[in-house]
């Protein structure tokens, strides 16, 4: 165990000041998350004990699923030689043994052997983590799923694995939530995608406008504004229940929604005083705070992960800027510099880096900036432009829209903006929100549109 | 040269519909009393909302939820300058018509609609859209129409009226629409 902690804490991210483009007034720095040193793992055909298995039916493995799960975190190196690794797991089967010395010849310094059950109604899996050297167990895991859930087994044994290693769970679990503009245009609803890109399904049906979802910080609901009543209104939507609550309807605009850490308060923008104001209130609506009162649009306001700053965008200087404040208002100091445009900052999960869009020759493109050392670090360069960045739970990676395709679609980097990979390909997506750790997998998201549908007229709060 | 050309057409083009519109349309709609059916709609209004007409100060009447509003044609559009929501000149004339019109016609209840361009982020743009609105429901506010029969509604870059990504669709994106409230 010890060997691994210091492999990774030796392998943990390093800050570079590695000069890549160089601007026309300033130097951006680019953030080198790769780990020193990849652990090498193998992961062997599972076993399974029924002729036609469900899950090889989808188009990958599902031993391909783990290892995409595992390659994710940047953590690991999973061997890519499947028939090497194909040959060896039968010569296990075939001698009733592992040959761990093999698998070291592979390469591999992990390795991960599975067996699939298919009680009645039931999918079981059990999956255990060697040490190759030594031939020792690191972890056994023994899960029950539903049958269909296979990839999501895969993810739940990649978050365990992680855990086991590093003392924080994986991602592999969580979800984004983002806009999908229906057919017809001039619409939008909110739709969740698994953190891969699968299965992607819509959550709301209003038919409507709908903008900025943002999540509750216990990951059981999205808060977004929607257009449905004939004004850009707040709710709320439980995902458990397919519930919608509407949060607030003032006159004019009720928007850009962010849960303070303990969930207890709400910021949000209104213009009810006939500009764009940051205000927060609490969960039921009440005691109202406005935060800003400046002749210009204030808006997009984040709360810091410590629940005692908030990062928002203003227009205050003539064009919009990041700032920061303090949680009444006060303390206002900006952060973006050499842009005539920046907006949609989001804090990193342990609030040292802030992320954000601005706009440099023209098109826009996902920053960092550290707040810790001021560097300011360019994720994305020359493809097309690219908003709304949101960060994993861990802060390892960012999701952010991007039209480098020339057309809007969700993508997903590392912390360090490599490893770009697409998560949607049809529709027009845009606005993601990142997760947080779900705490059941158990959901209901999975069971898509027509749940949301029934609960239409169930906007509770508005009676 | 070629933006003052526009601008010269479109300042022609936009008082020339303006003129045909407010002689051809003097129709007065028949229309249940304007306060009373507020005065409803403020009542459907539910926990955490503020309606209208509550002494809470509100600078804005907002969308008008559960209303319908129709583009009848009768008020003219108006167009902003970039990152803008102060009204331009041309604009203001153009507010003029709408207003006398919004005079003769004093029934009549409208929605302003303020629409941005594509450049930027969806949450700045929904805020811009918004001061569009207000601005050019202060100006006719301050020329005489009452401010209970003028409704305001942000689609930021939501819905641009023209698709493509050239300064000429971008101009005719920033904008702000009227519609007339219909029931």
């Amino acid at each position: 165990m010890n060997r691994y902690l210091a492999l990774f804490l030796a392998g943990l991210l390093i800050l570079t000041g590695a000069v890549t483009a160089s601007g026309e007034t300033n130097v951006y720095l680019r953030l080198r998350g790769e780990a020193a040193y990849r652990l090498k793992i193998a992961v062997a055909p599972f076993a399974a004990n029924f002729p036609t298995p469900a899950v090889h039916q989808v188009e990958d493995s599902i031993e391909r699923v783990l290892e995409e799960d595992l390659r994710f975190t940047t953590l690991f190196d999973p061997l890519d030689n499947h028939r090497f690794i194909a040959e060896t797991a039968a010569q296990d089967v075939r001698e009733g043994t592992i040959n761990f010395r093999e698998w070291t010849a592979l390469g591999a310094d992990l390795l991960i052997k599975g067996e699939m059950k298919h009680p009645t109604g039931l999918l079981n899996f059990e999956a255990q983590l060697f040490d190759v050297r030594s031939g020792r167990v690191i972890l056994r895991k023994v899960y029950d799923s539903p049958p269909e859930a296979s990839r999501d087994l895969m993810h739940r044994f990649a978050d365990d694995l992680v855990l086991q290693l590093t003392g924080a769970p994986g991602v592999a679990q969580t979800v984004i939530a983002y806009l999908i503009a229906t057919t017809g245009g001039g619409k939008k609803e909110l739709m969740i995608m698994d953190y891969d890109g699968h299965a992607p399904r819509q959550v709301t049906s209003e038919r409507s406008i709908v903008l900025t979802p943002s999540w509750a910080p216990d990951g059981k609901g999205i808060t977004f504004t929607s257009y449905s009543a004939g004004n850009p209104d707040l709710f709320h939507l439980d995902l458990a229940s397919g519930k919608k609550l509407l949060l607030s309807a003032k006159p004019g605009l009720n928007t850009a929604p962010s849960w303070s850490p303990d969930g207890k308060r709400l910021a949000l923008v209104l213009s009810r005083d006939g500009n764009s104001e940051i205000y927060t209130m609490d969960a039921n609506g009440k005691d109202l705070r406005k935060l800003t009162d400046s002749p210009g649009i204030n808006t997009s306001p984040g709360w810091s992960p410590n629940g005692r700053e908030f990062v928002f965008t203003s227009g205050r200087e003539g064009t919009p800027q990041i700032y920061l404040m303090d949680d009444s208002g006060k303390g206002v100091r900006r952060l973006s510099q050499g842009t005539n445009y920046a907006d949609l900052a989001a804090w990193s999960p342990r609030g040292d880096r802030i992320a954000f869009t601005m706009r440099r020759q023209g098109l826009f493109d996902i920053f960092v900036l550290d707040m810790t050392s001021g560097q300011l670090f360019q994720l994305t360069s020359k493809a097309g432009n690219n908003k709304h960045p949101s960060w994993s739970p861990d802060g390892r990676h960012i999701v952010f829209g991007s039209t480098r395709s020339g057309r809007p679609d969700i993508y997903v980097m590392h912390m360090d903006g490599s490893g770009i990979r697409r998560l949607t390909f049809s529709g027009k997506a845009t606005s993601p929100a990142w997760s947080p750790r779900v705490v059941s997998k158990e959901r209901v998201l999975k069971e898509g549109p027509e749940k949301s549908n029934d609960r239409k007229g169930g906007i509770a709060a508005s009676r | 040269m070629k933006k003052k050309m526009f601008w010269l057409m479109a300042i022609v083009g936009v008082l020339v519909l303006a003129a045909g519109c407010s002689s051809t349309s003097t129709q007065v709609k028949k229309d249940s009393s304007t306060s009373t059916e507020l005065k409803k709609d403020s009542s459907m209004a539910g926990a955490g909302q503020d309606s209208w007409s509550s002494s809470d100060g509100s600078r804005t009447l907002g969308g008008g939820r559960g209303m319908v509003f129709v583009d009848s044609g009768a008020l003219q559009r108006i167009y902003f300058e970039y990152d803008k929501a102060e009204l331009m000149d041309v604009s203001k004339e153009v507010l003029r018509k709408n207003a006398e019109w919004l005079k003769i016609n004093p029934k009549v209840a409208i929605r302003i609609e303020g629409h941005t361009d594509e450049r930027g982020t969806e949450e700045y743009n929904l805020s811009l859209g918004e001061r569009r609105a207000l601005s050019t429901r202060e100006f006719l506010v301050s020329l005489g129409v009452d401010s209970s029969r003028i409704y305001t509604i942000s689609y930021g870059l939501e819905r641009p009226l023209v698709e493509g990504h050239t300064d000429a669709a971008w101009s005719k994106n920033r904008r702000a629409e009227f519609t007339e409230k219909a029931n």
